[in-house]
């Protein structure tokens, strides 16, 4: 059986030191594996003597195009274009959201001792997970394509996406039906032509699935239903780990032969967990398909809901208000307080303390300020950013610009490998300065914090502002796709208007502190707003006083030249005028707590 | 089909949902069609009366706290926090029949939820009437801004394909009788339709 994922192993060979091209197909010494054949193979090029000669590596073939992270013919160097010697082939990743300055003018293999080993890898007929750990770092360095303007994504990615298009095309014979006879004395044009004809007459649908709760949280287990929901993106990515291209924590986008029989899945699931769920889906050609459905012809729009009876009779579920609540009530222990809830809401609740530090937050005499922070990650921005920074890339090459860029799949794949590290780097920071028994994970973009001040909110803007910028330093020059929301709140206080509050991103980083106000800044603003030089806690202390009693006498008390605070006051009026006076006003009263 | 337009005004008001854990009863954050719809047929005393609304600002939203008496035993149960939007000013829409034709052009009806509290004193003035003269250019499509039952749509002239929109689901409280209910299924606010544009709070395409 072919190791799809190990097609593109000859590309750590350095075809100009040794003359061996990647695909191996002038070694001296050959192999008769199917992994060897795929290899080979996989090409339909005039660059290269042997090509697809049966059903499975013409499949390879095409898997391989599609998981390529720009169309293959489509970057063209336009006119003025450098020279060989001035534009040299770039063998690392330019990550166009974290481009870095090195540049590998060779791949790692230069020598034919090199070869021999990857010869004797391929000789003991490796699995894809023994590829990925003995070579994950040259995977992740290395790029898919070395040409400047075309090495955007890592061969890791690559050789990831190749596997799972790979099987899906092998997975359904009848959908992408291929007979050996069809390639029966077939020349490499031939085959190619094939291809094409292929790839315009066989269809993928992409399914991009929004996932909902309808439950308003009101009780620590309540909080249960982000696990639970965490729980259900885990099981698709188990049931179908090889159409899920894209996930987040609450979003994925699928790639998958036939729609309806995956939305008949996610139906089935949602009746069972009272979610609903938001999707978008479309069918096209494969020579078409794209991370960008509302592009794609014919696309639709529905929702899953689980069964909604036209009517309800009292008792309606006081949480999720979508089922009729049980005749019995759930009764507080403590309180005695007897809730209305359905059969699944009850189900969540009893699901026990997923999120154990709420419950015993929630004892703690003094009731405590918990400060919630969540990341948020707009997919139809994050293509739009995308689009916009290989444009700039692609215009730095000096590469003539394709009138309708693309960005591919193989592209979000890479991101969405950098953006899970980037959130798990932000949790490990988080967890390094703050108290471990002060942090609970809720989902890998969602942590809340017990703190003992506001002012500690400083140090979680600084930690998340540090770690945006090692990751993702190109959003600051376009309209960044990732939202940061801070609330910070008592314990006590309703967890629904946390939530409203979360989900309000009007800007890249927005802060709520109830009772205080909200700071929203652009991200790339966030440095120089922590670094406004405050005064004295006395003075922060005076003019919180002063606003509370009316925030536009706190206004004029800053510009009272009578004052004789006056002076001191001048560091904040220059912020005013940098950040608007809402915005400094609420730091000044979080910074004096 | 014509629509009398009001201006809703109220210094307090909450649009209640059901409570939470016994102890906090947010707002909607909308006039939906079971809310203002009753709030009118109390007040004229008529039945066929259909109107929905929308929340146009307000300037803060505060927490009322209040523990209701028992009467049977004379003691308190455990407080209640109910959340309250303070100088709201909002926008609402009747649909005009001939029980609603004769509606005056200013009036005060009580609506929300803790009105023996002194809550949800609302003046309602009339700005214009809006008539629907080419239902073509009358409806747009959009993402709505209020409550409405599935069973009242066409009331509104707001359309809802199944296959192409997507909805947000819920219910609202139809009153049987003075005291009966029951829950009907409704389209909430954030749902795709094609509708009179006052109504939506967002155009697509």
């Amino acid at each position: 059986m072919i190791e799809p994922e190990l097609h593109d192993i000859g590309k750590f060979i350095d075809y100009k030191a040794t003359g061996i091209k990647h695909n191996l197909e002038n070694y001296p010494l050959q192999l008769t594996t199917d992994t060897w054949k795929g290899i080979v193979e996989h090409h339909c090029s005039p660059n290269f003597d042997r090509y697809p000669a049966c059903p499975d590596t013409f499949k390879l073939c095409i898997a391989d195009d599609l998981a390529s992270s720009f169309s293959r013919y489509s970057v063209e160097r336009g006119e003025g274009s450098l020279t060989e010697e001035e534009d040299p082939y770039d063998f690392s990743i330019y990550k166009i959201w974290n481009p870095s300055n090195q540049i590998m003018k060779q791949s790692f293999i230069t020598s034919f001792e090199g070869i021999k080993e990857i010869y004797s890898f391929l000789a003991k007929n490796p699995t894809a997970e023994e590829f990925f750990v003995q070579y994950n770092d040259w995977l992740k360095k290395r790029a898919e394509d070395a040409k400047r303007g075309q090495n955007i994504t890592s061969l890791y990615t690559h050789s990831k996406l190749t596997g799972q298009f790979f099987r899906i095309l092998t997975s359904d014979n009848s959908s992408f039906s291929l007979i050996p006879e069809e390639l029966k004395g077939l020349a490499n044009k031939e085959v190619d032509n094939l291809r094409k004809q292929k790839k315009n007459k066989w269809k993928l649908s992409i399914v991009q699935c929004q996932i909902n709760f309808a439950q308003t949280p009101m009780r620590a287990r309540d909080m249960n239903v982000f696990k639970i929901q965490e729980s259900l993106i885990e099981c698709i990515r188990k049931e179908l780990p090889d159409n899920v291209f894209f996930s987040t924590s609450n979003e994925l986008v699928l790639i998958v032969p036939d729609a309806q029989e995956v939305l008949t899945k996610l139906r089935k699931k949602v009746g069972e967990l009272g979610f609903w769920l938001k999707i978008t889906y479309a069918e096209t050609q494969l020579s078409a398909i794209k991370p960008q459905l509302e592009e794609i012809q014919g696309n639709k729009q529905i929702a899953l809901y689980p069964e909604l009876p036209k009517e309800i009779s009292p008792p309606i579920c006081e949480l999720c208000q979508l089922s009729k609540a049980k005749e019995q009530p759930w009764i507080d222990e403590e309180s005695g307080i007897r809730e209305f809830i359905c059969e699944r809401c009850w189900k969540i609740r009893e699901a026990g303390s997923l999120l154990p530090k709420f419950v015993d937050w929630e004892k703690m005499e003094q009731n405590p300020d918990v400060c919630w922070v969540k990341v948020w990650l707009d997919y139809r921005m994050l293509l739009s950013a995308l689009k916009k920074l290989y444009k700039e890339y692609l215009e730095k090459t000096k590469a003539k610009i394709p009138q309708d860029i693309d960005i591919k799949f193989p592209i979000i794949s890479e991101f969405n490998q950098d953006y899970k590290e980037f959130l798990s780097d932000l949790q490990d920071n988080i967890c390094r300065n703050f108290d471990l028994k002060s942090i609970q994970e809720i989902l890998p973009d969602f942590v809340a914090i017990k703190i003992n001040s506001l002012s500690e909110i400083r140090l979680i803007l600084s930690i998340y502002q540090e770690t945006f910028e090692k990751y993702f330093p190109k959003f600051y020059e376009v309209d960044s796709p990732l939202k940061l929301s801070i609330v910070v709140s008592n314990i006590k206080f309703p967890f629904s208007e946390v939530w409203r509050l979360l989900s309000d991103v009007t800007s890249e980083v927005n802060v709520h502190t109830i009772g205080k106000g909200a700071i929203h800044l652009k991200g790339k603003d966030v440095r120089a707003f922590l670094e406004i030089n405050l005064p004295s806690k006395t003075l922060l202390h005076k003019l919180t006083q002063i606003s509370k009693i009316s925030s536009k006498l706190g206004r004029i008390t800053l510009y009272d030249k009578r004052d004789r605070d006056f002076l001191r006051y001048e560091p904040l009026r220059r912020a005013i005028a940098q950040f608007g006076y809402k915005n400094v006003l609420t730091y000044a009263k979080i910074m004096s707590d | 089909m014509s629509f009398l337009e009001y201006q809703l005004k109220s210094e307090a008001i909450c649009f209640g949902e059901r409570i939470k854990k016994g102890t906090y009863r947010p707002t909607a954050m909308t006039i939906p069609y079971s809310q203002i719809t009753g709030a009118l047929r109390a007040f004229f005393g008529r039945q066929n009366i259909h109107a929905a609304g929308c929340i146009v600002n307000y300037a803060q939203k505060g927490y009322l706290n209040f523990s209701p008496k028992d009467n049977v035993t004379g003691t308190s149960k455990l407080p209640v926090t109910t959340e309250v939007l303070i100088n709201m000013e909002g926008k609402v829409f009747v649909v005009k029949n001939e029980d609603t034709v004769d509606f005056p052009n200013n009036f005060s009806l009580m609506i929300g939820a803790l009105r023996t509290r002194g809550l949800g004193v609302a003046q309602l003035k009339k700005i214009r009437e809006i008539e629907m003269i080419d239902k073509g250019q009358f409806l747009k499509h959009g993402i709505l801004n209020t409550r409405i039952p599935l069973e009242h749509l066409d009331k509104f002239e707001v359309i809802f394909d199944e296959k192409r929109m997507t909805p947000v689901y819920g219910y609202l409280f139809k009153p049987t009788s003075i005291s009966t209910g029951d829950y009907v299924l409704s389209l909430f606010e954030g749902s795709e339709v094609r509708g009179p544009e006052f109504l939506l709070k967002e155009l697509l395409s």
